[in-house]
């Protein structure tokens, strides 16, 4: 078993074949090998760790994959998500967020795959103004300058 | 008195202008304290998962739709489109739609310098010409100031009214420059060609390789031809047809036509080590003479073997009893095939609707599933090929057993 010690300071013991799917943990025991002392995660909460411990449970067993594989280099863009992934997706937005910074800080690519691949579904289809209320982002562009990009990126009949 | 009221006024216009530079500010300032004080969760996304995300976003988009969704997610706010911005993926694809007016080059520039040294995928669509030498592909714009700006062609997709416009930009494009580097001086990976009509000199050219003039096609990974129609009375020979160089690193092929089938079958032989195989017969009007096809692979024990192919898609097979186009598979022999993908033309075929009926009753009277079983037979691929899919044929159950008796590993079957 491994202990994990979230930021609010609260105890996971988790078996290490399922926590293993962490490529950062996976490393970290590899390389300080078996101890007692718990590993700190100080920039993962409990509510957010017992979500992603939820993600390699139900993976538990599948073959891990390839750290050396970058997704953007074997061209995997497709916006397919499988049926599980999309209802363990179907959170609130602050804990989409939250399970995507804890996939990056723990290194589960396909974690953080699913997550970015939801992010995106989202936005697709939608224009700026819907996308800054769907995000809650406020519009720091004057109207020139949303002009300006229009402009520049028009490039497809000179006029 | 004039003086006083020209200073007064003077003062009041000067009120004014700063009244409206302070709300300017005031209304600025509200922005970055909203900026701050709202949740805005993407904000605390790292950038390069932003882009990520980004990509994400604009995956399976048409090229030529690109501008305007980058445009949309660059104007969401001044930190979306700094990543943005420095996402170079998003920036490596261009798609050109050539008419009277051309691309704009200044801008086309900043996109493409975007892309920084991520390969390229250019896709040049030209349609709209009455004569050859005025295809819009050969305008010396497109060559001289587009191809030097791309660090790193990746693909090339080319949509043509005209094959002989291809032919001439493509012999353009390597034509030597005063440094003696040619226009286009890179490994070409991916390369598309859509030609809707075929000019009388391109199949009777004496070039023995495809009249693509020197196109880099040594490093071509993946290839897809849609090649237009000969004439119905064509009596052309395969060695008057246009043929490919030996392709030994292609992976995946794309075939869309309706020539010969030595054609194919020669094609095919010049890409030995491809892995994925689509070949669409569109009208079903292929010819599959067999005496033209055994001198090519001689006899039944000379197949053409395509040692690494796990995946073979064959779209619009003819059923017509002159036409029967499965016995092309006959000729094949795929040790690593995974993945077979049969399907047949529907019932649009060119023949009249009784026939159709009658040939529908009597399916196992006709090859076709002899020439699946010698395909399954000549590959001894009966452990690997796990996917099989037919579509568009009336099949018994006792045809349908004879092959899948043939298949023991299936493990995805659609009918």
């Amino acid at each position: 078993m491994v202990l994990l010690l979230t930021s609010d300071n609260e105890m996971f013991s988790v078996a290490e074949d399922v926590i293993k799917r962490s490529a950062y943990i996976k490393n970290m025991l590899e390389d300080v090998g078996e101890s007692d002392l718990p590993i700190p995660l100080p920039n993962v909460e409990s509510n957010v760790l017992v979500k992603i411990l939820e993600y390699c449970e139900h993976y538990r067993g599948e073959p891990l994959p390839a750290s050396d594989v970058d997704p953007a280099e074997i061209g995997d863009r497709s916006l397919d998500i499988a049926d599980w992934d999309q209802k363990y997706m179907a959170v609130d937005q602050e804990m989409l967020f939250e399970i995507i910074l804890a996939a990056n800080y723990l290194d589960i690519k396909s974690l953080l795959d699913v997550g970015c691949k939801t992010v995106a579904k989202m936005m697709k289809g939608k224009s700026s103004e819907e996308i800054r209320t769907l995000f809650n982002i406020a519009n720091d562009f004057t109207p020139e300058e949303e002009a300006q990009i229009r402009k520049e990126n028009a490039w497809a009949e000179c006029r | 008195m004039a003086d006083f009221y020209r200073e007064i006024k003077s003062r009041t216009a000067t009120i004014r202008h700063l009244e409206a530079k302070i709300r300017e500010l005031d209304h600025e300032r509200q922005t970055y304290l909203d900026i701050l004080n709202t949740p805005g969760y993407p904000r605390t996304i790292p950038a390069e998962i932003l882009g990520e995300i980004f990509q994400h976003t604009l995956s399976g988009l048409a090229p030529s739709t690109l501008p305007r969704e980058i445009t949309k997610v660059c104007q969401v706010c001044r930190d979306w489109r700094a990543v943005a911005e420095s996402t170079p993926r998003l920036w490596s694809s261009i798609s050109i739609t050539l008419g009277k007016r051309g691309p704009c080059f200044n801008k086309l520039r900043r996109w493409i310098s975007r892309a920084r040294d991520v390969p390229i995928s250019i896709e040049i669509g030209e349609y709209n010409h009455r004569k050859p030498e005025d295809c819009h592909l050969l305008r010396a714009g497109l060559l001289s100031q587009l191809l030097p700006q791309i660090p790193v062609l990746g693909g090339l997709s080319i949509h043509s009214k005209s094959s002989c416009c291809v032919r001439k930009f493509a012999t353009a494009i390597n034509a030597p420059l005063q440094n003696g580097n040619g226009l286009l001086d890179t490994n070409l990976r991916s390369l598309e060609l859509a030609i809707q009509e075929l000019e009388e000199d391109d199949h009777s050219s004496s070039d023995p390789t495809f009249n693509l003039g020197p196109l880099p096609l040594h490093s071509l990974t993946s290839l897809s031809l849609c090649l237009p129609a000969l004439p119905w009375d064509s009596t052309v020979v395969l060695s008057e047809l246009p043929q490919l160089p030996a392709l030994p690193r292609l992976e995946t092929l794309s075939l869309k036509c309706d020539w010969a089938a030595i054609w194919f079958l020669t094609v095919i032989g010049s890409c030995k080590n491809i892995t994925e195989l689509s070949i669409d017969f569109v009208s079903g009007r292929t010819d599959l003479d067999d005496s033209n096809l055994l001198p090519l692979t001689g006899s039944s024990e000379h197949m053409l073997v395509l040692p690494k192919l796990n995946r073979l898609q064959v779209q619009n097979l003819s059923i017509r009893d002159d036409h029967n186009h499965s016995r092309f598979l006959r000729y094949l022999a795929l040790p690593s095939l995974n993945a077979l993908q049969l399907s047949f033309q529907d019932k649009e075929a060119p023949f009249d609707e009784i026939e159709y009926w009658e040939h529908c009753r009597r399916p196992d009277q006709n090859d076709i599933i002899r020439d699946i079983s010698a395909l399954i037979d000549n590959s001894g691929c009966t452990a690997t090929l796990q996917h099989l899919e037919i579509h568009f044929l009336t099949i018994s159950s006792r045809g349908l057993a004879s092959i899948l008796f043939k298949l023991p590993s299936i493990t995805h079957l659609t009918l």
